[in-house]
């Protein structure tokens, strides 16, 4: 194996997916009553499905990729129990299976994915509308 | 610089979907920037958060009077909020922006403003929460949801996801969320607003002024464990995405603008044609792949929406509308996908609540002095102290608006107009004529419209200006802050007296249900209260307050003494009777007098007592006749 070319950066994420994925599995499944159950479960439902399916579109993003991976963890959280609760197969067993597969399998692929698009520019320059206000020298002179 | 021409630029910061990022990255950076003069404003949060903390323990909610929360907050509360005050405006108004120091800075706004109740009280507040944690409950046990019941049960996305993220947690109940959940939805709020403030601006500082701003406004109090509290963030969310990824880059003058009517009047065609061709930012560029990922990220969020809220659809729906018509957006084909969940969803899944409300709701449609009279006229009542929060609130709400409209004027004369702030400040008050919403529509409203409300409201104060700001910004900051530090707290907690409640008052709701039989009547003379956080459906609840007020008491024993019902039990509390001493007349409703009156029933007796509740038991009813 190469390890020329290894960049650790690339594999935090990942990483940090499946321990979230594999420790509320363990929690639940092994039923752990800890104090830290509840917490490990808030993290994985609000945020790992969400960034699973963000990174594997290629958004690397900051403070809008924290906001976008709760909002898309939780939209997903409700829509896989609304099918499981409507279907009449209520099971929180299955929701968690559900989800732990929406985080490991893009999860699995991500790193060996390229990235969907090259560098984008760091700030968009737009053309300030007309009527700006004239300087106030400007103004006097006339 | 080759764009360096007659037209001034402006630089956008927006969201880059390829580039990358590192908490380690971030870190230097910020050491990097580090400046001497951020020594003070660090020492001020420091001292400042120490304070708070400290003046914590000083705050006895049960000397609360009708101004709520504000009469009993320690000088020493004060010192920390003002010192907090101080340390921002320093902060925001530095030669440089250290968006790292701000953000610090606003986590421990959010922990002040919102996180107090957590600590100052010893369980959790606001009777809904405990009643959504109820609907959880109820699903958890009965493994579906019963429409009939009421409308929870036809807009059940929350209760849904709740009761799975119980489950897994391993938690016998929802209620161990409600104590923190206004901080943590508070907390979330602050990415979407973000992303919204820096799509509009390219100032860091008027986009962090302008989240300050919306934190320090919003009284609404709609942040406790609700489904409006979570659909308020996907509302945010689907707004920032569209004003981030979706922007429209080409603007089409309608026909109308250049008809011949307006032809006549050039000074209103000019304006016209400036609302449309402002703000040209191009979208940021993105894959087609990543687009399509969003718009069906977008999708199901808003399907999250239609199942779990029957108003913040329609306020995602207006909103997007109106971006729509005044093409700041691109995606057209969304608001019809968008409608068709919506009809789909109120025709089949919430037939049940809506077959009886139909007519009722299409009859109030339209009906806007109704809806003002439910909004307005009927709140301006009660106690001299409920009354002063009542007008301190409509002032705080009138206010923001208005400084919202002042800060679009000043950025228009400025030439740095945001259409698309000012259509989402609008965007939501087409709500007021669908229905009275319980007589919060208003309230709702204002909720809708704050964040860019509150953008705008900031750039009344801290407009685009050249760069380091002058020392009056700092001041005009800090005084801003102060000012509207010391309102918020009768805006928000004005009703916390009624609001919060005691262990003893929860433990009369255990005992209630420990001892009521399945199928017992459960009356209260109002319903801010603790209950119905277990077995929601095995009881029926009644509320006496209408036959209270007429004075009613032929129908108030006929009530209690309904024989269809087992049981029936009578739970009187603190908060209750300061319910009722904080909207009514003194001495229109006293419990004191009604026990009495009660008591002198051979078949009513008191059963349970404690210094915060009572509770009585009818026993042996007849019908009165």
């Amino acid at each position: 194996m190469n390890w020329k070319g290894w960049n650790w950066k690339r594999w935090v994420w990942p990483g940090v997916l499946i321990l979230s994925t594999l420790a509320v599995s363990l929690a639940a499944f092994q039923n752990w009553q800890s104090p830290l159950r509840p917490l490990i479960t808030l993290w994985f439902m609000a945020v790992c499905p969400g960034m699973a399916l963000l990174r594997v579109f290629g958004f690397r993003l900051a403070a809008a990729g924290w906001t976008l991976a709760i909002a898309f963890s939780l939209a997903i959280d409700t829509t896989v129990g609304i099918a499981l609760l409507y279907s009449g197969r209520w099971s929180w067993q299955a929701g968690l299976v559900i989800l732990a597969a929406i985080t490991i399998i893009p999860t699995l692929f991500e790193p060996f994915l390229k990235r969907i698009e090259g560098p984008q520019p760091l700030i968009v320059v737009t053309k300030v509308p007309a009527h700006p206000r004239k300087p106030r020298s400007a103004a006097k002179s006339e | 610089m080759a764009q360096a021409s007659a037209e001034p630029l402006r630089l956008r910061r927006l969201p880059q979907p390829g580039a990358s990022f590192h908490a380690l990255e971030l870190v230097k950076t910020w050491i990097k920037k580090w400046q001497p003069s951020q020594v003070l404003p660090i020492i001020l949060i420091i001292i400042g958060s120490a304070v708070w903390l400290s003046s914590l323990s000083q705050v006895k909610v049960e000397q609360m009077n009708d101004l709520g929360l504000v009469s009993v907050i320690p000088p020493t509360g004060w010192i920390a909020l003002a010192l907090l005050a101080v340390s921002f405006s320093l902060v925001l108004t530095a030669q440089k922006v250290n968006s790292v120091l701000i953000f610090f800075h606003m986590a421990i706004l959010v922990f002040m403003l919102y996180g107090i109740t957590a600590i100052v009280e010893t369980v959790p507040r606001f009777g809904p929460s405990w009643r959504h944690a109820g609907v959880i409950d109820y699903i958890l046990r009965n493994e579906n949801v019963n429409p009939r019941i009421d409308a929870y049960f036809n807009w059940p996305g929350f209760f849904i996801m709740g009761g799975l993220i119980t489950q897994i947690a391993g938690l016998d109940s929802a209620v161990y969320f409600l104590k923190w959940s206004p901080f943590f939805f508070q907390l979330l709020y602050m990415g979407p607003l973000w992303m919204i403030n820096n799509s509009l601006t390219s100032s860091r500082r008027l986009v962090w002024f302008g989240i300050w701003v919306f934190y320090l406004v919003n009284w609404v109090g709609q942040d406790y464990f609700s489904p409006q509290a979570m659909n308020f963030f996907y509302f945010l969310v689907i707004l920032a995405i569209l004003l981030c990824w979706f922007r429209s880059s080409e603007v089409t003058i309608p026909r109308l603008v250049n008809g011949k009517l307006l032809q006549k009047i050039p000074k209103i065609q000019g304006v016209i044609t400036r609302v449309f061709t402002s703000e040209k930012a191009p979208p940021v560029p993105t894959s087609l792949t990543q687009k399509t990922f969003f718009l069906l990220m977008m999708v199901m969020i808003y399907f999250v929406s239609v199942t779990s809220h029957q108003l913040t659809q329609f306020a995602i729906l207006f909103s997007v509308l109106l971006l729509l018509i005044f093409q700041r957006i691109t995606p057209k084909a969304l608001p019809i996908i968008m409608l068709v969940l919506s009809g789909m969803w109120i025709a089949y899944m919430a037939s049940a609540f809506m077959a009886g409300r139909l007519k009722g709701m299409l009859e109030a449609f339209g009906q806007l002095e109704t809806a003002l009279d439910a909004n307005l006229v009927n709140r301006m009542n009660g106690s001299p102290g409920h009354m002063v929060v009542t007008q301190l609130r409509l002032g705080l709400t009138l206010g923001v608006w208005l400084a919202a409209m002042l800060g679009f004027i000043r950025q228009w004369i400025r030439g740095t107009l945001e259409t698309s702030a000012a259509l989402l400040v609008a965007a939501p008050f087409p709500l007021l004529i669908m229905q009275t919403y319980g007589g919060e529509m208003l309230m709702r409203i204002y909720m809708f419209s704050l964040p860019l409300a509150a953008f705008l409201a900031a750039a009344l104060i801290f407009p685009i200006i050249k760069e380091p700001p002058s020392w009056r910004y700092t001041v005009a900051v800090g005084l801003a802050s102060a000012v509207l530090l010391g309102v918020f707290w009768f805006g928000r907690y004005g009703n916390e007296r009624m609001e919060y409640f005691t262990p003893a008052e929860v433990d009369a709701v255990e005992f209630i249900y420990q001892h009521a039989e399945p199928g017992s009547l459960i009356a209260t003379v109002t319903t801010n209260l603790p209950y119905k956080y277990i077995n929601y459906e095995k009881y029926k609840y009644v509320k006496l307050e209408k036959e209270l007020v007429l004075g009613d008491m032929v129908s108030l024993f006929t009530t209690l003494k309904n024989p269809k019902y087992d049981h029936a039990y009578l739970l009187l509390t603190r908060a209750q009777e300061a319910y009722v001493e904080m909207y009514y007349d003194p001495g229109l409703i006293d419990f004191e007098k009604l026990e009495n009156q009660l008591l002198l029933d051979p078949q009513i007796k008191v059963i349970y007592t404690n210094p915060d509740a009572k509770i009585l038991e009818i026993t042996n009813r007849e019908a009165i006749p």
